[in-house]
């Protein structure tokens, strides 16, 4: 069952991905890689519970708080040009 | 008895929840404009990621790694508009307009007020 | 000085049971490790909960009040409003032609805590339909970009609002 959810998920990760190729401005990029970081930390989190192992846990906790620290600090360069105002 | 029923629920959580997370990618490529795309990539995404972390939480028996998952999930449920409404601030204010837009107050009261608004 | 020295407080506390969540071992060696980390990050972190330059001109604003009771209505109701809002998504997503009439919505609240407001525009982006482009934090504007102005007009977009905004504020303030 589990196996089946991980290729659902795989399939909608190359669909975001296939947005990321041809998305015609820099802000359709950033929301389909923030699109894909969220089905990324899912699919961690499902690995984690079909291979019995918790380590996948942390990485996927770890994994979220940086795409998302690094989609706040792609929204702000592209407002402002710059990081530091 | 009691586990089976428990984990038939876990698997339909699961399989809702990729269904809602391959909608919201197809929304994605579909939706004409950048406005759309993020209600497609923050919404559907989130209740289909919310989802399926909720029924891998009901699926593993441990108590340990269920806290963990639904700690992730917590996070989602906080992080995900906090980062789509940056998204959509910085396109704004970069100067991509909605391509089919019918009411815009918002570029109104940024022509109005110029730099004040603008923090 | 009372309110922050509070938070970092908070802050070590917080990072101490995060520590004990992963690691997960009840030992006298691991919890020393883990206190001394917390303290030394505490130590480290606890400068960026000064007020900033942003703050200094905010005027002070009302205290909350959590009400507990109002809390256990209102979370089962934010879980159902995303879900709603992810079918409408997905419903939108499948059909065959897709007709949107998008638009960005002006709205004044009456909130007006900064932690309420955040709070306000987070259930928005959560709600069917509606997205939150912007705060306007010294007039109190909400900016809400809606994906179909066409079947949920400015005026339904603003009642809408109104209730969430009326729980929310039943709930915190």
């Amino acid at each position: 069952m589990i196996r089946l959810a991980l290729w659902g998920l795989m399939i909608a990760s190359l669909m975001g991905f296939w947005r990321v190729i041809i998305g015609p401005t820099v802000p359709d990029r950033i929301v389909a890689a923030d699109a894909l970081t969220i089905i990324l930390t899912t699919v961690l989190a499902l690995l984690a519970v079909d291979f019995g192992n918790g380590i996948f846990l942390d990485i996927a906790l770890a994994f979220s708080i940086l795409a998302f620290a690094d989609v706040l600090i792609m929204a702000k360069y592209f407002e402002h040009g710059e990081l530091h105002r | 008895m009691n586990i089976d029923i428990t984990s038939a629920i876990a698997c339909a959580f699961m399989v809702v929840g990729v269904f809602f997370a391959m909608t919201s990618a197809l929304g994605m490529i579909r939706f004409p404009d950048v406005y759309t795309r993020i209600h497609a990539g923050t919404k559907a995404l989130t209740g289909g990621a919310l989802m399926t972390l909720v029924g891998a939480a009901l699926y593993y028996p441990a108590w340990q790694v269920k806290a963990k998952i639904l700690l992730i999930a917590l996070f989602f449920l906080i992080t995900n508009p906090i980062s789509s409404h940056a998204i959509a601030r910085a396109c704004y204010l970069h100067g991509i307009k909605p391509t089919v837009s019918y009411k815009d107050d918002y570029g109104e009261n940024l022509n109005n007020n110029g730099e004040e608004t603008e923090r | 000085m009372g309110t922050y020295r509070k938070k970092s407080i908070l802050l070590f506390v917080v990072l101490f049971l995060f520590w004990v969540l992963f690691t997960w071992k009840l030992e006298l060696p691991a919890l020393v490790v883990g206190l001394a980390l917390s303290f030394v990050i505490t130590r480290i972190s606890h400068l960026s909960f000064f007020p900033t330059v942003h703050e200094l001109y905010r005027h002070k604003e009302p205290p909350l009040h959590f009400r507990f009771r109002e809390a256990i209505t209102f979370f089962p109701l934010y879980v159902l409003n995303i879900l709603l809002a992810t079918a409408q998504v997905a419903l939108l997503a499948l059909k065959p032609h897709i007709e949107l009439k998008p638009g960005i919505v002006k709205l004044e609240t009456s909130i007006r805590n900064k932690t309420t407001l955040v709070i306000l525009a987070n259930q928005i982006t959560l709600t069917p339909g509606t997205l939150t482009v912007d705060i306007d934090l010294a007039h109190h504007n909400l900016f809400v970009h809606s994906i179909n102005l066409r079947t949920l007009d400015a005026d339904s977009v603003r009642k809408e609002v109104k209730e969430l905004e009326e729980r929310l504020r039943r709930m915190m303030e």
